[in-house]
């Protein structure tokens, strides 16, 4: 995959596998490339060059509901919820949407979703009536409403405690439990190290490395480009 | 230099904070801890007049250099030397990086040190300066937390607020951010931030706050606090 901004190489010859069931994480500098390939996989950008396939399918150059529709949802780093309208209705987009469901059909699953995230209680509050930590649960709430098979996550623990981070994984777990494949860009070490089950490096919009988090953790390129040696 | 008593606050009906105080003393830099949800950024919107104190005055004060703010409007406050860079940013992104530091200075006390700021900013963030002419929506997220920082200082602040200095970064900047809050106040700017990540904001604090369901529950050195078993409990994850 080859992305340009006009004369600016935003990713270079990136080649990324997520396999079935797996979770793979996606660390790298800001301004790297990594939610840039979120956007070329989403359909927000078409690449230059490459292809994307998604169970044995080419999806390249599909647009965005497509690429949702066929199973591959995600969420964003800066959220972008209906803010005028209530949780329930924010996430009864993304259970319905060109998906011909009864409207019955589609609230059952958005308050699936919303229990499972734990927004049930505040789905009649307006999105922008919540804090940010429960506007960043919208997110993945709305991108599960569509029934993913792979689920791209930009960020979503920023800005959390050690505690709220322990809550947010317990989730993601169970949501992998359920068959969906994750794909996550996430800085909190503590985070990304754990839940992965492998890590990719993108530095400057190549990926310079890919292994086990130990293995990443490890790398004297990735400490040099990315970790630094004070992290913690 | 500024301090808060009793102060209640929230959004509607809704009460966010409960009775809280706190002070901050020239030339320190002051941390406020707790989860999300606590009232950690609606202190800081309360501080700056983006938010009125809820109830009656009496209950409710915020002195700067011992002056009542509370009441003031946002831009009232900042001319005043108060600025405050939001977790949110809030940058414009269609105008360049140079335009968007010259937009924090265009109250007096600023204004006829354009030139000087500029200068210290770029020293401060040789990225900017590298950056000047190209639009701010271009910018990573490390670059833009920079120029949140540069515009905000562009205002010669004496007291500047941030919210989640480092939000976003990537491990190797985070480091850096902090090491960057500390250079601020070595140049003179007392600094009152609201962090997540606990460790190192212990580490450059004076003194910090923890902040847990709208209630001030402790207070103290950064040292002592680190040391503490709430925190390494609930903060640290040790």
């Amino acid at each position: 995959m080859t992305k340009n901004f006009g004369n600016l190489i935003a990713l270079q010859d990136v080649d990324v596998v997520l396999r079935k069931g797996e979770i793979l994480g996606m660390i790298g500098p800001n301004g790297s490339g990594k939610t840039t390939l979120f956007n070329v996989i989403s359909g927000i950008y078409a690449p230059l060059s490459g292809e994307i396939r998604f169970q044995g399918q080419a999806i390249t150059n599909k647009k965005p509901h497509m690429i949702c529709r066929l199973g591959i949802a995600r969420t964003f780093q800066i959220v972008q919820p209906f803010g005028q309208m209530n949780l329930l209705e924010n996430v009864l987009i993304g259970s319905m949407y060109g998906r011909g469901m009864s409207i019955e059909a589609g609230r059952n699953k958005a308050e699936e979703v919303l229990y499972f995230v734990g927004l049930k209680d505040k789905m009649y509050l307006t999105a922008n009536e919540v804090t940010t930590e429960d506007r960043r649960r919208l997110e993945l709430a709305r991108a599960l409403a569509t029934e993913p098979q792979i689920i791209l996550l930009d960020e979503i623990m920023a800005g959390l405690t050690p505690a709220e981070i322990e809550e947010a994984l317990k989730l993601l777990y169970e949501v992998n439990r359920r068959g969906i494949s994750i794909f996550m860009v996430e800085h909190i070490m503590k985070a990304v190290m754990t839940i992965s089950t492998r890590i990719i490096v993108l530095n400057y919009g190549q990926k310079i490395a890919e292994g086990s988090p130990k293995e990443m953790a490890e790398n004297p390129e990735v400490i040099k480009a990315y970790l630094g040696d004070r992290y913690v | 230099m500024f301090e808060v008593q009793g102060l209640n606050a929230g959004y509607g009906q809704v009460q966010v904070l409960w009775d809280v105080s706190l002070r901050v003393e020239q030339g320190e830099i002051v941390s406020v801890l707790g989860p999300n949800g606590a009232g950690k950024s609606t202190l800081l919107r309360t501080a700056l007049g983006m938010l009125r104190p809820m109830g009656t005055d009496k209950a409710n004060s915020i002195t700067y250099r011992n002056q009542r703010i509370d009441g003031l409007k946002p831009e009232q406050i900042v001319r005043l030397g108060i600025a405050l860079i939001t977790e949110e940013r809030h940058l414009f992104p269609d105008m360049t990086v140079l335009d968007n530091l010259k937009m924090g200075s265009y109250i007096r006390r600023a204004k006829e040190k354009r030139a000087e700021s500029l200068g210290l900013i770029f020293n401060l963030f040789p990225r900017l300066e590298e950056r000047k002419n190209q639009m701010a929506k271009t910018l990573s997220g490390g670059e833009r937390q920079m120029l949140a920082i540069g515009r905000a200082l562009m205002s010669k602040p004496d007291l500047l607020m941030i919210d989640e200095p480092s939000i976003g970064l990537q491990p190797l900047l985070i480091a850096k951010i902090f090491d960057t809050i500390k250079e601020i106040r070595e140049k003179g700017v007392t600094i009152l931030m609201v962090e997540q990540n606990v460790y190192f904001t212990l580490e450059i604090s004076h003194r910090a706050y923890v902040l847990e369901n709208g209630k001030i529950v402790m207070e103290g050195t950064g040292k002592a606090l680190l040391d503490n078993s709430h925190i390494k409990k609930a903060y640290l994850a040790m």
